[in-house]
């Protein structure tokens, strides 16, 4: 592989040419908008490149802002989390049990994905008020609605990532333990669920990412204060532009860097990405 | 603090002060509203706080809480849908003009006490009855590149078919059917041209003709498309012309004429108090508050809204750019059309509206 | 020990059962009658709204391009996004994770954002159009505003995040020793990618292709801001149905059609995917 001849010069040149133009057509919208966030100069209008370059616009960031994200930061973690409790189990009795109708009831776990979430979030919303009519209990406009919701949209993906781990999972590991005497929560504990862990990961975040991107479920279930991050920035947008959006898309840009910096210190990355995906 | 709620009634408007007096009893019944949450159901993207600047803190000064809702006016609906038969998920309500209907049609509103709405004496007598009271007017029309359109030779527009100009081809946004402002359009355009209010063939057949670059969802697009010099005219209400203006654009402001005496359109936002709300004379003191010379004084000149209250849109005349934009003299404003929601049929207009724009 | 697998599926199943029906029932059971707006249902039983889908254009060309614009994001997220992914598995320096890290960050920007960026980056002023223009590339501007491809290019970027960080997972299970072995060998490059790459990534791919596929299907805000008002999948009716006609019944009856269109199609390649699978194993 150390041998340099020109074939693999030139191939090495192809890759990088391919994934220097894949990620200037991922990147190019945020540079754009990092770049506009920059201008000081006019209120209503992106200004690529920035001609009046300043901070301005950052000083201006409303707190409702910092709030909004502070929510979605909760929403998505606790939705991960949850989606994770749901997901793993399911995941394991997908992968392990054999029984008639398991394409359906793997069809069934995978439906909220084909449901747009226009209509998850109305009835939802109808949902809410059904059960505040019984109870009297109102889940429309809190943190346990918007969760809930999340939740049912997420699972299926920490399903996906949990089972392609598993689908390559030696079962003999787990007989051995289980023949050297371990019991089962034992032989779940310390060989399944290290084994599964970067599946787990790798689900979460992509719950994580569901939740924190997810607009038109929050637009009926989020109200008043509790209103999740991109769905404020979708109403600012629809009422009024406003540049101070763009300083802080910039600052989550630069955030969520310095998050998966801390993942990879953490976990490492490798983990979250080894999990393949879906059944 | 009745000191204080008595000298914002005065404040400024000298005409009140007689009401003032003659409102002291009532005053004194219920001049407090400790305890009291007052939900709003209203635009997000800072237009809730500018109206609790002006509206909201009055109520609170009084010992009330005020919540805001914050969704376009159709979600609104959607979510007064959704609780139907159940307590409501807001106490007031505020509509676009083609939202009222269908809150209304769906009882979804309960009467206003308009004696607890003295304000509404400086609103024109068609913006309030005993369902809603007018919270702000935008004046659809045109807004234009006026610089492109000298530079090539195209004749400043007057209607809305001046729109058709060849040399406008690919160079032109129009509202997008789901925009509250769509209606005005088609009416608009529909009157100038033979139609009616039931009647929109000639505005459908306009929207094909001009062909647009795009249908405008979120205002900001079709901002950054005129700043961008991608388009050159786009309908929008003259909020925009001013905010362009404002940011140095050299844009002009149309309202068009329909047929031959009615020039410009009005569009109306709606405050409604909410069926089975508990806080009814709460929700009353804030669309009191809502419509007085102060509080739209102050929307006007910060959210380029046009007042309901007539004496707010006396000052305005003084700034400039929003008198050039705006048409605030009352005779014009009565000469301008304004849709009759009860004729004009949106739900079967927007269905039109999707065959005929459709790209395949 | 089989039953027990079947225990532990169970909770997770009756709970997300339990969200599914509670949620979707009532909405969808209003497909069955007749609406009377606002929310409002008929009092009978009627199929008049699946009537009413399937014999107008309206409806029926909406459904066609919605599944034409999805396989078409997915099948161009595929092939931008499987050498990517390959190439950043197989990177041994440590670029590959920064790389891998910027597209994890660039997926948290809500696509509303992104929009906006594309609009000024496809101006016909700006940069991009002039240099293009200047190069006598392209005759007229290219907008992506208002047309059919311009929402292919919006999906894309709500998608191509996704799917690079599913595939790079699915060619980091490929050991790396396969490849070397049959190069080793002097197989040729082309021969090791068509002989162990592929095949090895095939169910991943297909995978991934129906994870972006199902995600357009479902997806409302790129075609909703991109589309220019013009271009109307089925989620924009089914938005425009819902909250600006408030006909539920009917909106519930194309939220239906697109589920079991969706459904459908997911069965059909999963049918596909056994049926070439046991081939292999067949000629192995």
């Amino acid at each position: 592989m150390s041998a340099r001849s020109p074939a693999v010069r030139l191939r090495r040149a192809a890759a990088a040419t391919w994934v220097g133009l894949a990620f200037a057509f991922l990147f190019a919208p945020l540079v754009v908008v990092i770049g506009a966030s920059l201008d000081g100069g006019e209120r209503t209008f992106l200004n690529f490149p920035p001609q009046h370059p300043s901070l301005h616009w950052y000083t201006r960031i409303s707190p409702d802002l910092f709030e909004a994200l502070g929510i979605s930061i909760v929403l998505g973690l606790t939705t991960a989390f949850i989606a994770c409790l749901l997901g793993v189990p399911a995941a394991l009795g997908l992968v392990r049990a054999q029984f008639r109708g398991k394409a359906i009831v793997a069809a069934l776990f995978r439906a909220p994905l084909q449901i747009p979430a226009v209509v998850v979030g109305v009835s939802f919303l109808k949902l809410y008020y059904s059960i505040g009519g019984a109870t009297d209990t109102y889940l429309g406009g809190t943190l346990a609605g918007l969760v809930i919701a999340h939740v049912f949209l997420a699972t299926p993906y920490v399903i996906g990532t949990v089972s392609a781990v598993l689908q390559r999972f030696n079962l003999r590991l787990e007989e051995a333990a289980l023949s050297l005497g371990a019991t089962r929560w034992r032989t779940f504990r310390r060989v399944t669920l290290p084994v599964i862990m970067p599946g787990v990961y790798a689900g979460g975040m992509y719950a994580f990412l569901i939740s924190f991107g997810d607009v038109p479920v929050s637009l009926f279930l989020g109200a008043g204060d509790m209103q999740p991050f991109a769905a404020k920035i979708f109403h600012l947008m629809e009422f009024d532009f406003d540049p101070t959006l763009l300083a802080i898309s910039t600052l989550i840009i630069f955030g969520s860097l310095g998050a998966i910096y801390l993942l990879q210190r953490a976990v490492g990355l490798e983990t979250l990405s080894r999990s393949g995906g879906g059944n | 603090m009745r000191n204080i709620r008595r000298r914002q009634l005065l404040g400024g408007i000298a005409a009140v002060s007689t009401f003032a007096i003659m409102r002291r009893p009532a005053d004194a019944q219920q001049a407090r509203f400790d305890g009291v949450t007052l939900r709003v159901a209203t635009f997000g993207g800072g237009w809730d706080k500018a109206v609790h600047k002006y509206a909201g803190v009055k109520l609170e000064e009084l010992g009330a809480k005020v919540e805001y809702v914050t969704a376009p006016p159709r979600d609104n609906l959607a979510k007064l849908i959704a609780a139907k038969g159940r307590p409501a998920p807001f106490d007031v309500v505020e509509m676009g003009d083609l939202t009222w209907v269908d809150t209304y049609e769906g009882g979804f509103i309960q009467k206003i006490d308009l004696s607890n709405i003295p304000n509404r004496k400086d609103l024109l007598p068609t913006q309030s009855d005993d369902w809603k009271v007018a919270s702000w007017v935008t004046q659809e029309g045109i807004v234009y590149n006026a610089e492109k359109f000298a530079e090539n030779g195209i004749p400043k527009p007057e209607r809305y078919r001046d729109l058709l100009h060849p040399k406008l081809a690919g160079k032109l946004c129009l509202i997008d059917i789901s925009q509250a402002g769509a209606s005005q359009l088609l009416v608009g355009a529909s009157l100038d041209d033979g139609g009616s209010m039931t009647n929109i063939e000639p505005a459908l057949k306009f929207v094909k003709e001009a062909n647009p670059l795009q249908f405008w969802k979120v205002g900001a697009q079709a901002v950054t498309l005129m700043k961008s010099g991608d388009i050159w005219a786009s309908t929008m209400h003259a909020g925009f012309a001013v905010q362009m203006k404002k940011a140095g654009l050299p844009v002009a402001f149309c309202h068009p004429k329909v047929g031959a005496t009615k020039r410009g359109l009005l569009k109306e936002g709606w405050l409604g108090v909410v069926k089975g709300t508990p806080v009814p004379r709460a929700a009353e003191f804030f669309i009191n508050e809502y419509v007085s010379a102060s509080a739209q004084l102050g929307l006007a000149r910060e959210r380029g809204i046009v007042p309901v209250n007539g004496k707010a849109r006396v000052p305005l005349g003084e700034d400039p750019i929003l008198k050039e934009m705006f048409l605030l003299s009352d005779a014009d404003v009565a000469n301008m059309v304004s849709v009759d929601f009860n004729v004009f049929n949106l739900d079967e207009a927007t269905q039109r509206w999707t065959r005929t724009v459709g790209a395949r | 020990m089989k039953a027990r697998w079947q225990l532990v599926l169970l909770p997770s199943l009756l709970l997300s059962m339990l969200l599914l029906a509670a949620s979707q029932f009532a909405f969808l059971r209003g497909s069955f009658f007749k609406d009377l707006r606002l929310g409002r249902l008929g009092a009978d039983l009627t199929i008049e709204n699946y009537v009413r889908f399937f014999t107008d254009s309206l409806y029926l060309d909406s459904l066609l391009l919605t599944v034409r614009l999805s396989a078409t994001v997915a099948l161009l997220t595929l092939v931008i996004g499987y050498p990517v992914a390959y190439i950043l598995a197989r990177m041994r320096s440590r670029w590959s994770l920064v790389l891998l890290a910027a597209i994890i960050a660039a997926s948290f920007i809500t696509i509303v954002i992104k929009v906006l960026g594309l609009i000024i980056i496809f101006s016909s002023g700006g940069t991009l159009n002039r240099l293009l223009l200047a190069s006598g590339l392209i005759a007229k501007p290219l907008t992506i505003m208002g047309q059919t491809s311009g929402v292919v290019v919006g999906l894309m970027h709500f998608t191509m995040g996704f799917a690079v960080l599913l595939l790079y997972g699915v060619v980091r299970t490929i050991p790396r020793s396969l490849e070397e072995a049959a190069e080793v060998h002097g197989a040729p490059r082309w021969r090791v990618f068509q002989r162990i790459i592929i095949p090895l990534s095939l169910p991943g791919i297909a995978v991934t292709f129906l994870i972006v596929f199902n995600l357009c299907m479902g997806a409302f805000t790129s075609a909703a801001l991109i589309g220019g008002g013009k271009v109307f999948t089925l989620p924009v009716l089914i938005q425009q149905t819902v909250i600006m006609q408030t006909r539920y019944a009917m909106g519930a009856t194309i939220s239906v059609v697109l589920m079991v269109v969706t459904l459908l199609i997911n069965a059909l390649s999963v049918v596909l995917m056994a049926r070439l699978d046991r081939r292999k194993t067949a000629v192995a």
